[in-house]
């Protein structure tokens, strides 16, 4: 049962992919696939809650994704058939023979790793803080209660705290791994690093070689924060995914003008604001990407829908969160904007020791720096991957600034926002750093031409 | 009028006629092993001089299989208590012992984590024991209310229907006396009713 479920639910994504994004790699619809499956599945289940049917109905919910299922590969038939008559492998036996040895050690450390996050992250319960007092405490009263506004709001005698009130991507996604009869809501954040993984190893191999992929993929999930909080119920790696993955896809949409990554990328930075609030960053740099096109194109259809879809998704929660949970957030943001110089300063100060701390990040932040060092003269001679840079610099700046919002005045009484919240929420970036470090003029040369056999 | 389209400067040569051009430099085999072996270089270096991916290496892909094996046998209520300690096992005993309408009586938090205690601990009572929130994670749907935040929820206090034994704390609020105390326990407020002597006689 519990396998079948999750069939359902891998079905329901890649027939929405297949419908409208026929034209991204096989590796990208395979994880693409259950991230976005989740997403339907927790989007429809605020439906069901809005007609008042239960939310710990398996039927009820696996009886809608096998309905989506069929209805959204019915519409990819054709290409279906038409992907079927024109299919050849693209590799011959003998290629073997002229595999690039280097890649074969990598792509096995590779699988070496995932294997062993995958079956830790699975065999130990969820334990850790942040779960037990917020996303999983709310996924279990979800699947007791069968309502998302449960006992947990209960104005009488009120559970929530600042991780429940986050937008219900993950309490939904771990309340859905209850209903399928897993113990634990651990195989969710399993499924996350494994399509993080897959979906980034195929959108570095777009620009580089194999070697540069195995390599860049294989720095990312071995970084040693990520790879720990990647065995823990932490929802950052989920965002990371439906951030990082979605810009990376309205990236490729802006280099190359494919439609599909354009469908994957809005779906995917849909997704991540309905995870997390702050990703309203990774939203606006897809806008930025969004509307240099549309300018550049004389169209503003793409961008109407992106802007209009994401401003109402982002308000909708909002409003959910003050007219019927009835809730305020209480993550303490002064809304007003101010200038506090020491401030500033010392949170910079904390921010600098947390970024560079080796022991966190390993070579990553340093290695990115000493690209963009080396690639500076293209950069502003030739003007190069400057929009890449932007859509890395400009949210990290914005996500500064938010922590510079909270009403905290950052001296050592004992808040840890940049040495937890700050620090987890680097993750998202990670991804493209690591895309830009693959992607200049002097990785190309490195590997492109002299390690390409 | 249109104009017929220029010749390209520098159009490319059809493939068929362009002699075939050797590659220069390594022959193929050799560059494969240089590249392995950079690789392996590359790889060994991380773990060898950044203390982060030497974690990464040598205890969580290394010793994990080994440890998965070692627990393979424990069930979920075992993996918690192993995470969690003396905490887990304290709320599974709340829950055996009580219904799930039970509103629960809890030590001020100078109870639950006397001076001196570190805040995680597996010994004794975890630090996190002082916040509702993270304690009803494992008895919810009972409801908690704590002796030094008892006016946040008069209502509550006024109806508890049980105890937290904490450390020896909790006795003093029950209408009866105790004849074995222990340091932690769960106690209704009402004093449990004898089960019938007579009944008992007739299941024998």
């Amino acid at each position: 049962m519990m396998i079948f479920s999750w069939i359902i639910v891998f079905l329901c994504g890649l027939g929405l992919i297949n419908a409208s994004a026929r034209d991204i790699k096989l590796l990208e619809k395979l994880g693409f696939s259950l991230p976005v499956g989740l997403g339907i599945a927790t989007l429809l289940m605020f439906v069901f809650e809005g007609f008042g049917l239960p939310l710990n109905s398996a039927n009820l919910l696996l009886g809608s994704l096998g309905t989506i299922a069929l209805i959204t590969h019915g519409i990819a038939f054709p290409y279906y058939k038409s992907a079927g008559q024109n299919f050849t492998f693209p590799y011959k036996p003998k290629d073997i023979f002229k595999l690039n040895l280097g890649w074969v050690v990598l792509m096995a450390a590779i699988a070496i790793v995932v294997k062993t996050i995958v079956t830790k992250t699975v065999f130990w319960p969820v334990f850790i803080h942040d779960s037990v007092n917020g996303y999983d405490f709310l996924a279990r009263v979800i699947q007791a209660e069968g309502t998302f506004n449960n006992s947990i709001f209960d104005p009488n005698y009120p559970l929530y705290s600042p991780r429940t009130v986050y937008p219900p991507l993950t309490p939904l996604s771990f309340s859905i791994s209850y209903m399928f009869g897993h113990d634990s809501a651990k195989i969710i954040t399993a499924i996350f690093y494994v399509s993080n993984t897959l979906v980034f190893y195929s959108m570095l191999k777009r620009y580089s070689s194999h070697l540069a992929a195995a390599l860049f993929s294989l720095l990312f999930i071995i970084t040693p924060e990520f790879a720990a909080f990647s065995a823990l119920s932490s929802p950052n790696p989920m965002c990371t995914f439906y951030s990082a993955m979605g810009v990376l896809s309205l990236y490729i949409w802006y280099k190359e003008d494919l439609n599909s990554y354009f469908v994957v990328g809005f779906i995917s930075i849909m997704l991540a604001l309905w995870t997390r609030t702050e990703s309203l960053i990774f939203f606006a740099a897809g806008g930025l990407l969004v509307l240099t096109k549309a300018v550049q194109q004389k169209r503003f259809l793409k961008l109407a829908i992106y802007s209009i879809s994401g401003i109402a998704l982002f308000g909708f929660w909002q409003y959910y969160l003050s007219s019927v949970l009835m809730v305020d957030n209480p993550d303490n943001i002064i809304k007003h904007l101010y200038w506090d110089g020491e401030k500033l300063g010392r949170m910079m100060t904390k921010v600098k020791i947390v970024t560079f701390n080796m022991q966190f990040y390993g070579v990553l932040i340093y290695l990115f720096l000493a690209t963009i060092a080396i690639n500076i003269y293209f950069h502003i001679k030739h003007r190069e991957g400057l929009m890449l840079l932007a859509i890395i610099f400009l949210p990290w700046l914005a996500y500064m600034f938010i922590y510079y919002q909270l009403d905290t005045p950052y001296t050592n009484d004992g808040s840890v926002w940049i040495e937890s919240g700050y620090k987890r929420g680097l993750f998202y970036f990670f991804p493209l750093a690591l895309f830009y470090c693959a992607n200049n003029r002097v990785a190309y040369l490195i590997f492109n031409k002299w390690l390409k056999l | 009028m249109a104009k017929p389209k220029k010749k390209q400067k520098h159009q490319p040569k059809e493939k068929a006629k362009a002699p075939i051009k050797k590659k220069s430099g390594l022959p193929i085999f050799a560059k494969n092993v240089l590249i392995l072996i950079g690789v392996l270089l590359l790889l060994n270096g991380l773990k060898t001089y950044n203390n982060g991916y030497k974690w990464v290496a040598e205890t969580l892909v290394a010793k994990t299989p080994e440890q998965l094996e070692k627990y393979k046998n424990l069930n979920y209520d075992q993996k918690m208590e192993g995470k969690l300690g003396f905490a887990y096992k304290y709320f599974k005993f709340i829950n055996e012992n009580t219904p799930d309408s039970a509103i629960i009586l809890m030590p001020p938090d100078t109870v639950i984590r006397p001076k001196g205690q570190v805040h995680y601990t597996k010994k004794g009572m975890n630090g996190y024991t002082t916040n509702p929130k993270w304690v009803s994670y494992f008895i919810y749907p009972r409801k908690l209310v704590y002796e030094d935040r008892k006016d946040q929820y008069p209502e509550l206090y006024e109806n508890f229907t049980h105890v937290a034994v904490m450390n020896g704390w909790g006795y003093q609020k029950l209408p009866y006396r105790v004849r074995q105390e222990s340091s932690f326990s769960i106690m209704p407020r009402q004093m449990p009713k004898q089960k019938p002597q007579q009944q008992k006689r007739t299941n024998q």
